[in-house]
């Protein structure tokens, strides 16, 4: 088979901080390479280094050789018809008002004919399915039709090699399940993919895996460092390492520091014929009645633009639904303010940077305690002790934003557990996190549970549920 | 009606250039008038641009109120012997508000076609598509950077903080907290669109195929002519009264 790309010695760093040394992988016509790793290994760096997108104070030694050229040698044109990026967060992808003009984008660019264009889109909007959307403004799509879009229009230039930096993490079991079957055609059809995720199921496509270990961290026997090892290996691997079933042998000695963190166990969450839509014409959710008992953990599943994260709003009360209500304890949500609610319920964002607003993790935990005058020095010691039980001591004076997806979600929650709500809402809480980092996440929720506390988890990962106690699926 | 977006562009261009250069209150108002007219042809949402110039439009008020009080002249309100409002601030104020008003509400034209079809129109005028592209991408940072700040704002309430509830001064803190982030936040997210923009192939050639064709249809041209005679009209009255 043809070497489509090379990548030799390659080493990334920031400064100081060597994110991968010594590279060695190549990819071959019609293969699937994976790679795996923590977070915060550079994964997505390496991608964008392969796709000549350089950060400005990266530091790269060694070359990526796209049919024996280096990519940062290429003009855009050569490097663009052969290669397609997709990168992790769909908003950051989408600049475009509507789809079929994003779709149509890099098309433009290379001057394709129009006609061919028109094409390219029916084709790509039918392989990823969403040829329903092609009319649709972006800005309109939820979290996982973003990405499908975005897959699409990285796709619509026909590249021959794919780059997937986590592409799975936002969609629905049947997306997921589409897009895993594209990218195993595309390899049939001579393509060559390098596939960055995070889950077995998406490893199972995988020829081969590459997995990047983090120095920094403590590290396990099963991982070897930058060596190819293959699909078998892999699961060999997490059957004895990672593998969900074994949370509690495995997770972080801090986890199982954690106290009762739940303020007032005695509460209700009750929706009574909930309904709400953007469109005039189309309700997104419609007479929807349900309940949230503390004490339990519900999973919100359904597929992408169901109205999960939306369902999130109305509880909170920052969407005001047409008709219905949400209840906490008896007292109408439309009647409180989103502060008093917040006091109920701990949201963490899908994307937990829009939570921080300190140049330090603990000027964050002091945040809200500062802004109403309760920081006391008991306050402070709870801060201190709160720092310690999610692993977060160490970190005390770094920047929020420099932390890695895993740190940041401990912080986002963290930040929850302060302020002694009764429930938590969690949007996707395990999207794109290592297993190290889920494992955490999905201990932390189980004692919450455990000590009163109810909690509600809108997520695609419908494996969450086997590991987490007195659950209860709501499929919307 | 749709007009094409390069007929939109020059509707906009004429009554803004009118606006300017209009001497008195009487023509301010007939341009107005015309750009309403303009307005609903072309079905602008005024909710919509209402909402989301609620805060440019409030400080509008406010500067025209300000130009009112404080410009000496004929007395119109007085008490106690004070002049209140002068009859010639209380002109200029309302000229200030009226030309604004027509600034913003013809700029709404340009809301009634997409980002991507006013670029093409631009670039069809023979603007450097990555000009064009610049101008599309620094006019959507403002609704980024505006999404930004409100997440943000969003955040901090969700952190049990009741705003509205703080002294004056801890709310200016709290805005001032949610500032930087937001602002660093939608440069990132700039950064990213940049990467994913040039990961489309974007400058990989001096010219680039567009998808929808534009093309200048008869309601496009009487348009363009009406407006055209609207200009010239304008000017040459300014030029007989001198």
């Amino acid at each position: 088979m043809e070497t489509v790309l090379e990548i030799k010695n390659l080493t990334l760093s920031y400064g100081e901080r060597i994110l991968c040394e010594n590279l060695n992988f190549s990819v071959n016509a019609g293969e699937i390479v994976g790679v795996r790793g923590g977070n915060g290994t550079g994964k997505s760096t390496l991608i964008k280094r392969i796709s000549a997108l350089m950060p400005a104070n990266l530091n790269s030694e060694g070359s990526v050789l796209l049919y024996g050229a280096e990519t940062l040698d290429l003009n855009i044109k050569d490097r663009c018809t052969a290669i397609a990026t997709i990168f992790q967060e769909p908003e950051a992808q989408l600049f475009s008002s509507f789809v079929e003009d994003e779709l149509s984008f890099a098309n433009e660019n290379l001057r394709v004919q129009r006609e061919e264009i028109r094409k390219r889109i029916n084709a790509v909007s039918e392989l990823t399915g969403i040829s329903h959307l092609t009319d649709s403004k972006s800005e309109k799509l939820s979290g996982g039709e973003k990405q499908l879009v975005a897959i699409a229009s990285a796709i619509s230039s026909y590249p021959r090699v794919i780059l997937a930096d986590e592409i799975t993490a936002r969609l629905d079991l049947e997306a997921r399940t589409r897009i895993r079957t594209l990218l195993k055609d595309f390899a049939k059809a001579g393509g060559a993919v390098i596939f960055v995720h995070h889950t077995e199921e998406d490893g199972g496509v995988c020829d081969r895996v590459i997995e990047i270990r983090d120095e920094r961290r403590e590290t396990r026997d099963e991982i070897r460092n930058n060596n190819i090892i293959t699909n078998d290996d892999l699961r060999l691997t997490n059957d004895r390492g990672i593998n969900n079933d074994s949370i509690n042998q495995n997770s972080p000695p801090l986890v199982s520091r954690l106290s009762s963190l739940v303020s007032n166990p005695q509460q209700t969450i009750v929706l009574n014929n909930l309904s709400f839509s953007y469109l005039k014409t189309k309700a997104l959710i419609s007479n929807l009645s349900m309940s949230f008992e503390s004490g339990k953990c519900y999973l919100i599943t359904g597929k992408n633009g169901a109205g999960k994260t939306t369902l999130g709003k109305l509880i909170l009360g920052l969407l005001k639904p047409q008709s219905g209500s949400v209840e906490i304890g008896g007292e109408c949500v439309a009647k409180m303010r989103i502060g008093s609610v917040a006091k109920k319920i701990g949201y963490v964002f899908q994307n937990p940077d829009l939570q921080f607003f300190t140049n330090s993790v603990g000027e964050e935990c002091e945040f809200s305690f500062k802004l109403t005058s309760a920081l006391t020095d008991s306050v402070k010691e709870r801060i201190n002790d709160c720092l310690v039980k999610f692993g977060l001591q160490d970190f005390r004076e770094r920047n929020p934003l420099t932390l890695s997806t895993g740190e940041k979600q401990r912080l986002a929650l963290a930040i929850t557990s302060l302020s002694g709500v009764s429930f938590l809402l969690l949007d996707e809480p395990t999207s794109s996190l290592d297993n190290e980092a889920k494992n955490f996440v999905v201990d932390y929720i189980k004692r919450f549970v455990a000590d009163g506390g109810g909690a509600i988890i809108i997520t695609h990962d419908s494996t969450l549920l086997s590991h987490l106690p007195e659950g209860v699926i709501y499929e919307i | 009606m749709k007009f094409d977006p390069r007929t939109k562009l020059f509707i906009i261009a004429v009554l803004t250039a009118v606006s300017v250069f209009a001497p008195s209150i009487f023509y301010l108002l007939g341009i107005l008038f015309v750009t309403l007219v303009f307005d609903i042809i072309l079905k602008v949402n005024f909710l919509t641009v209402l909402k989301r110039l609620k805060f440019l439009l409030s400080a509008i008020v406010f500067v025209s109120l300000i130009q009112s009080l404080t410009i000496k002249g004929e007395p119109l309100i007085t008490i106690n012997g004070f002049t209140l409002i002068s009859y010639q601030g209380l002109m200029l104020g309302l000229e200030f508000l009226v030309r604004m008003s027509i600034i913003i509400f013809a700029s709404a034209i340009a809301l009634t076609s997409s980002g991507k079809e006013m670029t093409d129109a631009l670039i069809r005028l023979k603007f450097p598509y990555e000009v064009a592209f610049m101008v599309s991408t620094a006019i959507s940072f403002l609704p980024m950077f505006r999404e930004e700040f409100l997440h943000r704002v969003t955040a901090v309430k969700l952190r049990g903080i009741d705003i509205k509830k703080l002294p004056i001064g801890k709310k200016f803190k709290v805005y001032a907290f949610v500032l930087s982030p937001a602002v660093v936040g939608g440069a990132i997210k700039s950064r990213a669109l940049a990467d994913s923009m040039t990961a489309k192939a974007f400058r990989a050639h001096s010219s680039r195929t567009m998808l929808r064709e534009l093309k200048l249809k008869p309601r496009d041209f009487i348009a363009i002519i009406l407006v055209a005679l609207l200009m010239a009209g304008f000017f040459a009255t300014l030029m007989i009264i001198g």
